[in-house]
């Protein structure tokens, strides 16, 4: 049985798993992995915390970061509620990943809403197989057809389906355009909010003025927030 | 075939339950429980306890070990601390330091 490690369907790990070897994951882990070899999380299979190995396949769910030096591998079915940072990377359709997605190893992009363009590498996944597992043969892509980016993807489309509310008829887009620069300029949400309302409330002496809301929410994932606290 | 297998060169800062056989070559630093059978290989080793419905040990145990039906403590194995089975084999050359408690 050499160096393969298993937790079975019905086994919990209550702590962190470490060491060498390969592992398969049916089971559930309630900690982190840190692996000198390739970790499989089959369908089935759960980890809560965050897994690092030389090479990562997911088709089950992960609640946490995922670091692979080499590949990693999402499935259609896997689902990842965390950080993904791999050398090569390959996104199934059908898989889910709600987190930061990076490759390294040659040039760093931002970390920002790089799922959908990531997800076209499927291919180099498929040429790199240690062990090719049988059994993921799941169509679940036809079934449903996902984006990969959950959460953000709601927040990603709102500058579009939401218009600003009408609180400023009065030509708000002037002031906008000056804004957008110093809201690009700063990553933090919560201040970019609260410096892009005063200037525009002091000369108007109104409340909610909704030109910043536009530009703001195209940067930031929580745009959906910004709406509320710009009509305060 | 066990359904759950700790490899030689892995280790468990933790604990381990499972509803069915766990064989560990490797180490667990925590316990293990299971519903099914422990075996313990001869490079495995659990530091807490170990309790399941078969526990056979040729490897190192350092903690108390429950059985439901047997514990089989094989030639080269080494248990320090207390079992708790209501059948008990110890084989020449193993090592055994602790109580027994066989029941009634």
């Amino acid at each position: 049985m050499a160096r393969v490690s298993i937790i079975g369907p019905t086994s919990i790990v209550i702590g962190d798993v470490t060491g060498r070897g390969d592992l398969e994951i049916i089971g559930r882990v309630q900690g982190d992995v840190v692996l000198e070899g390739t970790v499989t999380v089959a369908p089935d299979g759960v980890v809560l915390g965050s897994i690092r190995a030389q090479g990562v396949r997911v088709a089950g769910r992960v609640d946490g970061s995922v670091v692979a030096k080499e590949s990693l591998s999402l499935q259609a079915g896997a689902n990842v509620s965390g950080d993904l940072v791999a050398a090569r990377l390959g996104i199934e359709e059908g898989a889910r990943v709600r987190g930061t997605v990076r490759t390294e190893g040659g040039d760093l992009e931002e970390d920002d809403d790089e799922d959908e363009v990531i997800a076209d590498q499927s291919d180099d996944v498929d040429a790199t197989p240690s062990e090719a597992p049988g059994g993921h043969e799941r169509r679940r892509r036809d079934r449903r057809r996902r984006r990969a980016h959950g959460g953000g993807g709601g927040g990603g489309a709102s500058p579009h389906a939401v218009p600003p509310p009408p609180a400023l008829p009065t030509a708000p887009s002037v002031p906008a355009t000056n804004v957008a620069p110093s809201s690009a300029a700063s990553s933090s949400a919560s201040t970019d909010s609260i410096g892009a309302r005063s200037p525009q409330t002091n000369p108007s002496g109104r409340v909610g003025p909704p030109a910043p809301v536009v530009p703001a929410l195209t940067k930031g994932v929580r745009g959906r927030r910004r709406p509320s606290s710009g009509q305060d | 075939m066990s359904s759950t297998i700790i490899a030689s060169e892995l280790t468990i800062e933790g604990d381990l339950t499972s509803e069915d056989d766990v064989h560990i070559e490797g180490r667990v630093r925590g316990r293990v429980t299971t519903k099914g059978s422990v075996e313990l290989g001869s490079r495995g080793a659990v530091e807490a306890d170990v309790s399941g419905r078969t526990v056979s040990v040729a490897g190192s145990v350092t903690a108390n070990v429950t059985a439901t039906e047997r514990v089989d403590l094989l030639a080269g194995g080494r248990l320090v601390g207390d079992v708790k089975a209501p059948r008990l084999t110890i084989a020449d050359g193993a090592t055994f330091r602790g109580k027994v408690d066989m029941g009634d």
